[in-house]
This record gives C-alpha cells, sequence and structure tokens, in this order.
C-alpha cells in the first residue's frame, strides 16, 4: 500500500504514514470536518451571523420642487372653497374658485454643509371680507436625494390638511419632512424608481387631482417621506382685509437609513465571527489529532527522521 | 468772522450728505494718458471738453485732471453754508445742503468760472440764475437746511440707433460748477463742484430673448473672443470684441490682451511644421511634424469633459398650457374626448377633497358616477347639448338628448332654511344627466345623453348626478371577454334557484338606510372575497307572540337568500348541475319553549344569519389565481329578545336589531403534506417562523439574499470556495510531494 504523509507536526517532525482509505485517513477527515464545519453552525445559530440589513446616517439632499396643490375649505355649503396649484390644468378645472394666493419661500443652509436644512413656506391667500377659511389642504412636492450607499432619487411629497370647527386667520406649522421605509434600500447602484411625479400636473383630468387617489398613489410606494408635525397651530381672528396665511416651516433633518449590505459586506462580517470560533476548534482538535497520532490510537507508520545526535550528521545522512 | 470755510463753519455731523452715483473706476493706464492730455489750465478746458456727448458703448471715456481750485473767502454773514462745499462728481445728479435761513436767499449755477488764462477760481457774482448749459438747480427749501440738488438735463447714453439724445461718440463731461447763494447782492456761500462724468456704459439696449447657442467644444473653440464679457458693450482692452468700434479701439489698442484671453485661440501648437520659428525645437522637429490648418489644434476640446448642464434649480414655473391635441387615429384609453372646436368634453366630476369641479374633461373608455352638491347662487350651466364631439376619425357626431322632468324632487333636494314661499325664487336646472357613450376600435359611435330638469329653488341644495358610462358596441356577452373562469375579488357572488322555472337567483345582504330599520333597507350583493356585516333593526311590539315573531325574523332573513344553490365560478351555466354548490342550511334550532305567558320576552330568536363560502385556489389563468368556492353553508345564530324598558316607560315598541354576515374561507386546494410534530414546534425550516432556519444557513448564496443578483452571489461565494481550496490543497503535506514529483 502506497504510503502518504498524512499528518506532521513541526515539534518531532514526525511524518505518520498510512493507506488513503485506512481508519487513520477517515479519522483524519472526520476530525478536519469537525473542525471546520462546527464552528460555522455555532455562529449560525446564536444568530447575527448574516448580516441581513444595516443602517446609515445620512442628510439628504432635499430641494423644494416649487410645485404646491393647495385647497382652502371655505364651509360647509356646495361649492364652498377656493384652490390653487402650481399645475396650469388644475387651475384650468377650477373656474371661478381659482384664488392665486401670495407664496413666498425659503430654503436656508443653516450650517453651511451645502445641503438645504430647512423650508421657509409662507401662503398668504386674499380673502373677501365675508369669506372665511375652515380648513386647508396643501401639498408640497420635494426632491429627495440620497448619496451615501446607492443614490437614491425620488419626488416626494409634504401633505398637510387641517380643519378647525372655528374659522382661522393662520395656520403655522413647524415639522419634520421624515422618511418613510418599507423596504430596504439597495447598498449601491442608482435607484430612481420614485423619481416620477407625485402630482400628474400635465392631466387635464379631475380624477388626477383627487386628493384620495394622490394620496393612494403616493403610499403605494415603498419609499416615501412625511411631513409629520405634531403640533400645528390654528389661529383665528382674522381682520377683514387680512389674507389667510399659512406659515410652514419645514426642517430636513438627518436620517437612518436601513439599507441591504452587500456580498462582501456580509461576508466580511460573517469571517470574523467565524474565524473567531474556529481558533478554539483548531486549537482542541490540534491537540486531539496529535494525541491520537503520537499514541497511535491510529495504527499508521510513524516516520521519524533519526534524531541525531548533532544536526551535521544528520544532514549527511540525508544526503546520502 | 474772517474766512468762513465751509468745513470749518458747518456743522458737520448735522447735515453731511454727499450722494454720488458713482461708475465703475477705469484701469490705471487711462487715468495716466487721461492726465497726460488734460492740463490744467490748458488751452482745451471747457471747449475741449464739451466734445461731451454721444457713446456708441461702454466705457470709452476720457478722463482729465483738474485744478485744485482754492476757495476763495468769501463774506459770510450769518453762518451759512453749503455743507458739503466742494463736491467731486461723477454721476448726473450730486445733492448738497444750504445750512442756514434760506428765506430770500437766491441760488444761482455758474458753468466754468474759471479764468480761462489764470485758471483760477473767478470771483462769483449773484448774477446767475437755476440754469446754465446742460445744468439744472433745484433747491428743496427746509427751516435751517435747504436741500440744493445739481443734475444734469441731459442723459449720457449710449447711441442706440434710434435714439435722439445721446453722446454721439464716447466721451465724458467735464466740467466745474460753482452753486453760489445770495442774499440781494450779497454772497452767502458757494460750493464748487467738479464734474467728471462718462458716458453711460451699461447697456440699455434690448436684451435678445434668444439664448446663447454654445458650440459643441469636441469640435469648436468654446469662445471666438474670451474677453468679450459684456454683452452688447465693448469690453475695455479686448480687441476681438466685434462691439468696439475704431474709435474705442484706438484708445487701447496698444494695450490688446493677448493669449488665449485675448481672442488668439488657435494658438499655433509645437508640432505644427509652420511653427518652427519657436524657441524651444525638439529633436525630431523638422522629421515628424505636423501639416494641418489652426483650426486643428490639439488644444481644440481641451477643456471638454463630457457632456455637462448646469443644475435645474428648481423654482416657480409655471409650464404654458397645453392645448388638447386633436385624435386622428381614435382615443386611446385615457385620452380625452375633445369636441368640434378642439376643447375638452366636460362634465362636473369630483376633484380634490370631493369638491366638484365643472369644467373636467371626460377621458376615453373611464365611467363614473358622481353626485355633486349645488345651491341656487353656486348653479352653473354646464357645456350645451348641442356641442358636436370629434368621434376620433375626424367627424363630429350629434349628442342624442333626451329631455325629462323630474318626478321625485325629494330625492335630490336637500332644504336647508325654509323660506315664505311667496318670496322664494326658483330656476328651472338640470338635476341629473346620463351620458352613454357607444365605442367601436377607439372611435365614438353614438352619444345618447338623458338629462333631468327640475325646479331648484333659493335655500334648497341640490345634489345633482353625473353618470358617464362607455358601451361597447360589439361585446353584447361581455363575460366572454373576461377569460379567467373564476371569482376576482369584488364580483358578486353568483347564485341560482336550480329546481324553479326561473334559475335566477340572489344572495344579498342588507344596505341600511335612513334609521336603519328593516323596512327602509335595501339589498346589495355578497360580493365575492369581501367578509361583510350588516344589519337593520326592527321593531318589535310588547305585546308580541314569540312564534310570530320568530317566523317574521325568519322571513326577513330568508329574504336575502333568494337560491339553493351557488355558482362555483364566474361562469357557472345554469343548465349544467356541475357548475354549482348547494347552499348547506343550518335551520335555526326550533324550540317550543313556553315562556309561562311572560310578555316581553322570546327565546330562540334567529336573530343572526352567517353565511360561510369556503373557496380555494384551483389554479391560475395568466398568472392571475383563479378561485372556485367548494362549498355554502348558511346558518343562524339565535338571541333572547327581552323588552328593554325601564319602570312605568310608556312606549310599547323595542328594537330587536337582526344581522347578517358574509365570511370567506380560503382552503387550500389540496390537504397539505402533514408536518411533523418537531417540525411544526422548532421550526427548523420555516424561514418565516425561525431566524436561524436551515435553508439560509448560507444566506448569501440563497435566493432569499436579494441585495445583489443571484449570479453575482454565486461568481463571487464560487471565487472564495476556490481560493480556500487552492489554500487547503497546496497547505496539505501530500500535495507538495505530488508538485515536487
Amino acid at each position: 500500500m502506497a504510503g502518504v504523509d498524512l499528518f506532521s507536526h513541526p515539534a518531532l517532525y514526525t511524518r505518520y504514514r498510512a493507506g488513503l482509505c485506512s481508519a487513520a485517513a477517515l479519522a483524519l477527515l472526520l476530525i478536519t470536518a469537525l473542525t471546520y464545519v462546527p464552528p460555522l453552525l455555532v455562529a449560525y445559530r446564536s444568530h447575527g451571523f448574516w448580516l441581513k440589513q444595516s443602517a446609515y446616517l445620512e442628510q439628504p439632499t432635499v430641494r423644494f420642487r416649487y410645485e404646491v396643490l393647495f385647497v382652502a375649505t371655505m364651509g360647509s355649503g356646495p361649492g364652498s372653497f377656493l384652490a390653487w396649484s402650481t399645475f396650469p390644468a388644475f387651475n384650468r378645472l377650477q373656474e371661478d374658485r381659482l384664488r392665486v394666493p401670495l407664496l413666498s419661500t425659503r430654503e436656508e443652509d443653516k450650517n453651511q454643509d451645502g445641503k438645504m436644512d430647512q423650508l421657509h413656506f409662507k401662503l398668504e391667500l386674499p380673502l373677501r371680507p365675508a369669506e372665511h377659511v375652515v380648513g386647508i389642504q396643501l401639498i408640497l412636492l420635494f426632491s429627495y436625494q440620497l448619496y451615501r450607499m446607492s443614490t437614491f432619487v425620488m419626488q416626494s411629497m409634504a401633505f398637510l390638511q387641517f380643519f378647525s370647527p372655528v374659522p382661522g386667520s393662520q395656520l403655522y406649522v413647524n415639522g419634520d419632512l421624515k422618511l418613510n421605509q418599507r423596504q430596504l434600500l439597495n447598498h449601491c447602484g442608482l435607484d430612481t424608481r420614485y423619481n416620477v411625479s407625485v402630482v400628474n400636473g400635465t392631466s387635464p383630468f379631475a380624477s388626477d387631482y383627487d386628493l384620495a387617489n394622490i394620496i393612494a398613489a403616493y403610499w403605494d410606494r415603498n419609499v416615501t417621506t412625511v411631513f409629520s408635525d405634531p403640533s400645528p397651530v390654528w389661529m383665528t381672528g382674522r381682520a377683514t382685509d387680512a389674507p389667510f396665511i399659512v406659515n410652514a416651516t419645514i426642517h430636513y433633518p438627518v436620517e437612518v437609513i436601513l439599507y441591504q449590505p452587500g456580498f462582501w459586506e456580509i461576508i466580511k462580517f460573517a469571517w470574523i465571527q467565524y474565524v473567531s470560533i474556529l481558533l478554539i476548534f483548531l486549537w482542541v482538535f490540534g491537540r486531539i489529532k496529535t494525541f491520537l497520532f503520537q499514541n497511535q490510537v491510529l495504527t499508521t507508520i510513524p516516520v521519524s527522521p533519526v534524531l541525531p545526535v548533532s544536526p551535521v550528521l544528520s544532514y549527511k545522512q540525508h544526503q546520502s | 468772522m474772517a474766512a468762513c470755510g465751509g468745513l470749518r463753519c458747518g456743522d458737520g455731523g448735522r447735515a453731511a450728505a454727499l450722494s454720488v452715483r458713482r461708475f465703475p473706476a477705469l484701469p490705471l493706464p487711462w487715468r495716466r494718458a487721461g492726465a497726460a492730455r488734460w492740463r490744467p489750465g490748458g488751452r482745451r478746458s471747457a471747449p475741449g471738453a464739451r466734445r461731451s456727448a454721444m457713446g456708441v458703448t461702454g466705457f470709452g471715456a476720457l478722463l482729465m485732471l483738474l485744478l485744485l481750485l482754492l476757495l476763495r473767502a468769501a463774506p459770510c454773514p450769518g453762518d451759512s453754508v453749503f455743507q458739503p462745499s466742494f463736491i467731486h462728481m461723477s454721476g448726473s445728479r450730486v445733492n448738497s445742503f444750504f445750512l442756514g435761513n434760506s428765506s430770500g436767499v437766491n441760488f444761482s449755477i455758474i458753468l466754468n468760472p474759471r479764468d480761462a488764462e489764470t485758471g483760477k477760481l473767478q470771483l462769483a457774482n449773484c448774477s446767475g440764475n437755476r440754469r446754465a448749459g446742460d445744468w439744472k438747480l433745484d433747491v428743496t427749501p427746509g427751516v435751517n437746511t435747504s436741500k440744493v440738488t445739481v443734475s444734469l438735463s441731459r442723459t449720457l447714453e449710449l447711441c442706440l440707433p434710434n435714439a435722439t439724445e445721446c453722446c454721439p461718440s464716447p466721451l465724458c463731461m467735464l466740467e466745474t460748477l460753482q452753486v453760489v447763494a445770495c442774499r440781494g447782492s450779497v454772497m452767502l456761500a458757494q460750493l464748487l463742484i467738479q464734474a467728471e462724468i462718462f458716458a453711460n456704459s451699461s447697456f440699455a439696449g434690448n436684451v435678445s430673448e434668444n439664448a446663447t447657442i454654445i458650440p459643441n467644444q469636441a469640435f469648436k473653440p468654446l469662445g471666438s473672443c474670451p474677453c468679450d464679457l459684456t454683452a452688447g458693450a465693448c469690453d475695455v482692452r479686448c480687441c476681438c470684441d466685434l462691439e468696439c468700434t475704431p474709435d474705442l479701439l484706438q484708445l487701447f489698442s496698444e494695450s490688446c490682451f493677448t493669449g488665449v484671453f485675448g481672442g488668439d485661440v488657435n494658438p499655433p501648437f509645437d508640432q505644427l511644421c509652420s511653427s518652427q520659428s519657436m524657441e524651444y525645437t525638439p529633436e525630431w522637429f523638422p522629421f515628424l511634424c505636423v501639416q494641418s490648418s489652426l483650426d486643428n489644434t490639439p488644444f481644440l476640446g481641451y477643456f471638454y469633459h463630457g457632456s455637462t448642464s448646469t443644475p435645474k434649480v428648481p423654482s416657480f414655473k409655471i409650464p404654458l398650457q397645453t392645448s388638447p391635441g386633436k385624435p386622428f387615429t381614435g382615443y386611446r384609453e385615457g385620452d380625452p374626448i375633445i369636441t368640434e372646436e378642439d376643447e375638452y368634453f366636460t362634465v362636473p366630476q369630483q376633484s380634490m377633497a370631493g369638491q366638484c369641479v365643472g369644467n373636467a374633461p371626460v377621458a376615453y373608455l373611464h365611467n363614473f358616477d358622481v353626485k355633486c352638491l349645488t345651491s341656487l347662487e353656486s348653479y352653473k350651466e354646464g357645456l350645451p347639448h348641442d356641442v358636436r364631439i370629434n368621434s376620433g376619425t375626424a367627424d363630429f357626431i350629434q349628442q342624442n338628448v333626451v329631455y325629462r322632468a323630474i318626478t321625485d324632487r325629494s330625492k335630490f333636494i336637500t332644504e336647508s332654511e325654509n323660506l315664505l314661499a311667496a318670496e322664494v325664487l326658483c330656476q328651472n336646472v338640470t338635476f341629473a344627466e346620463h351620458y352613454k357613450f357607444t365605442w367601436k376600435d377607439g372611435n365614438i359611435e353614438q352619444i345618447n345623453v338623458t338629462v333631468f330638469l327640475g325646479s331648484l329653488c333659493d335655500g334648497e341644495i341640490l345634489t345633482q348626478r353625473f353618470t358617464v358610462e362607455f358601451l361597447s358596441l360589439n361585446s353584447t356577452d361581455g363575460e366572454d371577454l373576461f377569460e379567467n373562469p373564476g371569482y376576482q375579488v369584488g364580483k358578486p357572488v353568483k347564485a341560482a334557484n336550480l329546481n324553479a322555472s326561473d334559475p335566477l337567483g340572489s344572495l344579498n345582504i342588507w344596505q341600511p338606510a335612513g334609521r336603519g330599520l328593516c323596512a327602509s333597507a335595501t339589498y346589495r350583493p355578497v360580493l365575492f372575497g369581501v367578509d361583510s356585516y350588516s344589519g337593520c333593526i326592527l321593531e318589535v311590539d310588547i305585546n308580541e307572540d314569540c312564534s310570530l315573531l320568530r317566523g317574521n325574523v325568519t322571513e326577513k332573513l330568508n329574504a336575502l337568500i333568494r337560491a339553493t344553490h351557488i355558482g362555483k365560478r364566474d361562469n357557472s351555466s345554469y343548465s349544467d348541475v356541475n357548475d354549482w354548490v348547494e347552499i348547506i342550511r343550518l335551520d335555526p334550532f326550533s324550540s317550543n319553549v313556553s315562556t309561562g305567558g311572560l310578555r316581553g320576552i322570546c327565546p330562540d330568536i334567529p336573530a343572526n344569519l352567517n353565511i360561510r363560502i369556503i373557496f380555494a385556489k384551483v389554479g391560475a389563468v395568466q398568472g392571475i389565481p383563479q378561485q372556485q368556492i367548494l362549498a355554502v353553508q348558511i346558518s343562524y345564530s339565535t338571541v333572547l329578545w327581552q323588552f328593554q324598558c325601564g319602570i312605568g316607560c310608556k312606549n310599547t315598541l323595542s328594537i330587536l336589531p337582526i344581522t347578517a354576515s358574509v365570511q370567506f374561507i380560503e382552503v387550500p386546494a389540496q390537504p397539505p403534506p402533514p408536518v411533523t410534530r418537531y417540525r411544526r414546534i422548532y421550526a427548523e425550516f420555516d424561514c418565516n417562523k425561525n431566524e436561524v432556519c436551515w435553508p439560509q444557513l448560507l444566506y448569501p448564496l440563497t435566493r432569499f439574499y436579494t441585495g445583489e443578483p443571484y449570479s453575482q452571489c454565486l461568481a463571487k461565494g464560487l471565487f472564495l470556495a476556490f481560493l480556500v481550496l487552492l489554500a487547503a490543497i497546496t497547505s496539505n503535506p501530500w500535495f507538495s510531494k505530488l508538485w515536487n514529483r
């Protein structure tokens, strides 16, 4: 039987020879398997082995798109509303309900980092003395971009709605434009799935400006933005000649964005865990192997180089 | 009060005002040139300066230096003084303040008060008036301060082709003015103004709306004259600027900008054979030089890094409204319907938050049924019915209008306030409009309109109804078009009376209305896949007989189910018994428990009807699952009715709510494979229930990982495995032996 060196250890330079199909070879194979496979199982079954999601912080690049849709409810009577938007097709539908407001907006980069931090939006709706606003609905459209991991570009919406039993003079809102994720973002690449307009401003049809349809289509998206303002302030007491004012400050906060890690990131974190457990197994099974072979538990032919008194002699013997 | 020098006398902090419009400073060489040309008190003083006026463009102007003139000490009664008393003027208007009592003071302006020969300031006298040459003097009197404004009464605009009053040549005004304030013939104060005004170089012509066309930088130099920085005006020292006239060019022709910036955009390059004269000559020079025209320079496209565009900064831009296009090839689904005048065909529709908009276009093949509230003051007539409509092939069809009078006004009218009948204003208005479009292959074949008219009075609120329906001409049997034979969610469940002569049956639940009494409730079909619950209220008398009540309730519940069989599929045929499943009825437990003559208590009233429909997905047609009803069971649950009333209550009616519920239960079409208890408890292979399930052991290499395409993950995984295998093999002791053999 052709002998093959199956194991050697450096301390004694002893080689143990046995056949490929011998018990020793099988035992060695078993030990190897027991060394490398259980760490994987231990690491996996103790949770958190594969990194299935990860998070990063980024302040999004948000710009107001200067697209507004505005409906003011004047009372419960039929046709008592005023509306205006930056979409001409929408304005065409309104006929005499159209009232052009005075808009003043300003985006501010407070920390001078090149990214806008908040939007100051003011809408002044002129009113006749007999008209009273009891509720408003306002859609502001933004372009929302993330760059750190995958480049994510979308057009998003901030929806403001407030109704009050008391006619108002001003609505003050101040809140965050928050990212709402139903799905993990990619770790690389360009994602323009939602880079479509929230409101189809070119459509002439009334159903395309139905707020229920707009909201329904928007919330079909897996990634959206939400204007969260827990404390809108409705101010009453409008002077007869004063306009109704919507005063909004919309902050663009830093977001924690969840994403799906890439292959190498997953492998890297798995490798760290695997190797740290593997080291123990290597040490344990290395000892076991040494024990088994040294003590001839498995029948092998130990080929020990003749231990010479002096290394010179050993060399000579080897050469001869 | 000997010498009353301006600044000494004046209260500098009080009203020091110097308002001079400044023009851009000229480059230094010009100043020097101008200085050289102008000698103080030289021959070319005033007339030379008056060469003024004209100006094609810009900056071109002349400069001069004026002799500093000494202010003569003047008699200074009181504290009257100009503040400031010396002004260097470079705009067309200058202000000063006369401090002191201005009553009876005459202000006059004197042009060129210098002596022509000596160059010294002439002694001013009070004989002047408020105008001199092109100059005008305005005084705004105040209490102790008078504002004195000296302005140039002519423009120094550059000459445009049609302009009449402008500078004919690029020049400047250079004059000395003196303003004196006199009371009678006594001079109180004097103001010296040194005017040095250049022709207005700011561009005042029409700006062309056409944007400059930027050539493709890969093939043409971006600009043939990079120093031409100002549109429509001559840039100083830019000799390649085409807007510079020869007059202007000769002013700076010696100091033109050189190099690329000066317009030499195609400099000769090293490799050119003709550029031998360059000081640096490579050793290969005469042999490998390039014969080329200068247009083919290697600098071409040097600064071109692909197509770059300026970032679009959003702003308030109202785009132009597009008019509806004219369909010639027929309508497609969702196209707006067009009238003969190329306008939208409009019917009132709901938009925004439920408000109705009047002139909303109608989309082809989009049905709707809307209700709009209106009152007499807000009522508006819609599109007239004689409007002809584009049928889709550029011919026009007339609407077939049927007018009807409304029979039951109360369905449409809510009276908000009761007015006296005598003063109520009424008008005949449209109550409802029903449009039926008959279409075929993208063309409208026919339009039938039914208009319901009625009278609407002041103070009433009308609910108008508008429906638009598109009917296909060639699909009388619409069910055949629908290829999936199974039920779809939201479709009515088919029911049949297979034993009766008329097999058409119905399976309904109540649609409560008004107070919710059973008498006013209508029916609504049971829709597939929609679990529903509905009910109505039965009014029961205290003396009601229990068996009669049971019979009454059972009859009301049974009225919902007028069928013996339910269709398995949406297209079940009435002739085939196999297409139907029989309704399993679990009749209520009929009790004969006597209440012992107690009034107001009835046990075991079958007040709740439960319809359970069991269905399964039996297949899929074109990816849409095909669903089939397997069984229908109807059961009743009973309640104890008790007359609810306190002691001494007068009413003799109590209520009994009766309800019907529909529940759809999905079962697997085939019984699922049995799951061992071990699997069920530990869920080792169910990744939805177990985070560390076995199928995800090698998570990045499985289909569960969606971060990257599976093929990429597999490739990377195999690559890793190959590396590991290679390391394992080469590290084995017998490998080296094998290798050395």
